[in-house]
């Protein structure tokens, strides 16, 4: 089910109603209800892979007991390995088994040798790579004795099947999200009235940015030999923007409608196109992933506290294995790669970002043009996300990089401008929990106009129905 | 609890009043759809040959070329899936039917049901030209409400053309799409590119449309009626970058019906040479003129059958 249906506009304030009037008097029977909702919700996609989400369920939930009963590191360590295994499993086996198999028989062929093996025709299980991820945080956390296992197993299938962040994140930590199943939650008007904000600013990203940057860089893309390098430009500008609205509007409507539910999500998302580096990039852009690679691959490799060489080893690594983690493909990890290179030279020789200051209403020279080429880079990063293969990025970014980069684009110039307006929003914002976050503005009656406009533009502005970009990863 | 509700309900009544008026809108005006199926049950004593298919027929096969009493029931992204059922529908009520013509172009056969270009429209046509469609799924909202069904921004440019024109009405009496004359992409090398690239879908499998096909044939043959099989004519461009194989396949399979089966005729005009430059809009759709000069000689192949 999209966050952007009819069918969720139905569902989610049926969902909601009962939890707070039918399932309010029990904490174990509203957890149980979230349990079900969360299973139909996913259902709608595919009700075969609910039997993947129920497998990865008991066995950390099972993992977690055992983890708890024994201080014996060798048992611990099998304990880990079962859940890691189990997990890494089912992504080695949904995702990347024909990418594996592929890039085998390639590999061999280079060197003379062809191999005949056939791929599997599997298709992927909608939001696996995250709520793998969001288990095996809480097994590990387990083993590091970071947190204690958990013996509501009713609570531990609604953390792990949550339905606003169950298919695209933010990827949650046991320590965050599974003690909020455990305490009665409160119905708070502040923060619910925040929540619908949340969700109308999602829908706008989703739904205007989103879905209509989408027709322009499909359009672009899919004709990149007969158009002009400013043109090929801009769509990778387009991308760039369909994406940020595509995932952070998944995510604002995820906050926002557990919000509503009286849950608090982490943040996922910071104006990450205002970054003045790529380190800070990543500190903006999917946080939840980011940190997740930092504390369970990063810093038990050695995290900075290494050698220069290992360090730059190490980050290598995270980015490439986040690349992978974005889909099967050599282009994701390519993407990754691209964002090492330009992530290593700000750990090493740069220092901290000069934060914006509060009080003044634009950026100094230097922000400006920090920003502008880290935004560059992270769109030129892009094409090898968007692109189909390694060779058609090139190409992509070859055709770029020639004469008719200097040339008038295709493109709709109202396109242009309606998101340069957008980034001056988010600029004005920036210091806000969110683009919509506009509480602070005394005068109601303006805030309702801005309610109504937004609430206009993402009916009348909406563009064609698209699929959330993050659910195939 | 209670004040957020009510809060937000309050807020929401200019959005269920805009959504009531575009429900109201859809249920009462006049479309293509009701004008379609008004047109048809009005005419069905007199119509002898009725033409189906997709915008390349709506905008192409005109009826007023047709020496028989002809009636163009195509529309704009019409599958061979609503082509079958609008035949269902009418065909016993249609005693003097002779002919039937189906455009099939480059997608029509490999088309896949349920796709994003029926998303919409099977409610219209299940509600305004009452087609039995089935629900792809139980829970399906949408059949409630045409509003919910389009989108805003379309329903206010027809809300908009309704007031102006008083009506939202597409096509002549005799079911031809109303074209306007001023609307010709210039540079048709280029589109030529992009609508090839958008029509591949790199679907072989004609399996499902080839037995929909049969089951047309084998229901005109019941009835006494001819059927026409027509691959129209398109922009040499656009034609040159389709698939070759695909194509083959595309008449290898409507060659095969017509030698299966009786009264079955296969004509494909894709690279009809007689159509310049100037009777393509686009790199697929013919202009007023092609479509006049087109629907001659469809009538005389008619004509001589």
């Amino acid at each position: 089910m999209l966050f952007n249906t009819i069918d969720f506009a139905i569902f989610f304030p049926t969902v909601l109603l009962l939890y707070w009037t039918v399932f309010k008097k029990s904490l174990s029977l509203q957890n149980l209800f979230l349990v079900v909702v969360s299973y139909v919700f996913y259902a709608f996609w595919d009700w075969r892979f609910l039997s993947l989400i129920f497998l990865s369920t008991i066995v950390d939930y099972s993992v977690g007991l055992w983890l708890g009963k024994t201080n014996n590191l060798s048992k611990r360590k099998i304990l880990l390995g079962i859940s890691l295994i189990f997990n890494l499993g089912l992504l080695m086996t949904f995702k990347y088994f024909n990418f594996f198999v592929e890039t085998f028989v390639d590999a061999f062929a280079l060197f003379g040798t062809p191999l005949k093996i056939t791929s599997w025709n599997i298709l992927l299980p909608v939001g696996i790579s995250f709520y793998t991820f969001q288990t095996m945080s809480y097994t590990i956390d387990l083993y590091r004795k970071k947190i204690e296992p958990t013996h509501d197993i009713v609570a531990f299938f609604a953390f792990v099947s949550f339905f606003p962040q169950l298919v695209a994140g933010p990827i949650e930590r046991a320590s965050h999200l599974l003690p909020q199943f455990k305490v009665k939650r409160k119905f708070n008007y502040n923060e619910s009235v925040d929540g619908l904000r949340l969700i109308l600013g999602g829908l706008f990203k989703k739904m205007v940015i989103a879905d209509n940057c989408a027709l322009l860089v499909n359009n672009i893309f899919e004709n990149y030999e007969v158009n002009s390098g400013s043109t090929l430009f801009f769509g990778a500008v387009f991308f760039a923007f369909q994406i940020y609205g595509d995932f952070s509007g998944y995510s604002d409507i995820a906050i926002g409608t557990s919000r509503l539910m009286g849950f608090d999500l982490m943040k996922n998302f910071n104006y990450p196109y205002l970054s003045q580096n790529l380190s800070e990039f990543w500190r903006r852009w999917h946080i939840s992933l980011s940190t997740w690679f930092r504390d369970y691959v990063y810093i038990p490799l050695g995290g900075s506290r290494v050698s220069k060489g290992r360090l730059i080893v190490n980050v290598f690594i995270v980015f490439i294995v986040s690349g992978l983690w974005h889909g099967a493909n050599l282009t994701f990890v390519f993407w990754g790669f691209i964002h090492a290179l330009f992530v290593i030279p700000v750990i090493l020789f740069f220092k901290k970002e000069t934060p914006f200051a509060k009080d003044k209403k634009l950026p100094t020279i230097s922000q400006f043009l920090k920003i502008t080429t880290t935004f560059f880079i992270v769109v030129i990063a892009w094409v090898f996300f968007r692109s189909e293969n390694l060779t058609m990025a090139f190409s992509y970014i070859g055709k770029i990089f020639s004469s008719s980069l200097f040339t008038m684009p295709q493109i709709p110039r109202s396109g242009i401008f309606l998101l340069f307006f957008y980034m001056v929003i988010e600029w004005i914002q920036r210091h806000r929990d969110h683009v919509l976050d506009i509480g602070y503005i005394n005068n109601k009656w303006i805030r309702y106009t801005i309610y109504y406009l937004v609430v206009f533009a993402v009916f009348y502005y909406a563009g064609d129905l698209q699929p959330f970009i993050y659910f195939q990863f | 609890m209670k004040k957020f509700y009510k809060n937000l309900l309050i807020f929401l009544i200019p959005v269920f009043v805009v959504w009531g008026i575009t429900e109201v809108f859809y249920r009462t005006a006049e479309n293509n759809f009701t004008f379609k199926n008004q047109r048809i049950i009005s005419e069905y004593n007199q119509i002898e040959t009725l033409v189906f298919g997709d915008s390349h027929a709506f905008f192409g096969i005109n009826p007023e070329y047709f020496t028989s009493n002809t009636f163009n029931i195509a529309n704009v992204s019409q599958s061979l899936y609503f082509d079958e059922l609008l035949l269902k529908k009418h065909i016993d009520s249609l005693p003097n039917l002779k002919n039937v013509i189906l455009n099939i172009s480059y997608f029509t056969l490999s088309a896949v049901d349920n796709s994003s270009e029926d998303r919409w429209r099977r409610y219209f046509y299940q509600q305004q030209m009452n087609l039995n469609i089935p629900s792809i799924f139980v829970f399906d909202p949408s059949q409630y409400s045409l509003a919910l069904v389009r989108r805003f921004d379309k329903s206010v440019d027809l809300f908009g053309e309704y007031l102006q024109n008083g009506t939202i009405v597409s096509c002549y009496e005799n079911g031809f799409g109303m074209q306007d004359e001023t609307n010709i992409v210039p540079d048709k090398e280029k589109i030529a590119v992009m609508i090839a690239k958008k029509h591949e879908d790199h679907l072989l499998d004609f399996e499902v449309n080839k037995n929909r096909l049969q089951r047309i044939i084998d229901l005109c043959n019941k009835n006494g009626v001819a059927v026409y099989l027509i691959e129209m004519p398109v922009y040499k461009t656009y034609y040159s970058l389709l698939d070759t194989a695909k194509k083959e396949k595309i008449n290898a399979t409507l060659t095969n019906l017509e030698e299966q089966n009786k009264g079955v005729h296969f004509f494909d005009f894709s690279q009809e040479e007689s159509f310049i430059d100037s009777d393509f809009r686009d790199a697929d759709h013919l202009t007023n003129e092609g479509a006049e000069k087109f629907s001659k000689i469809l009538n005389a192949i008619l004509q001589k059958k």
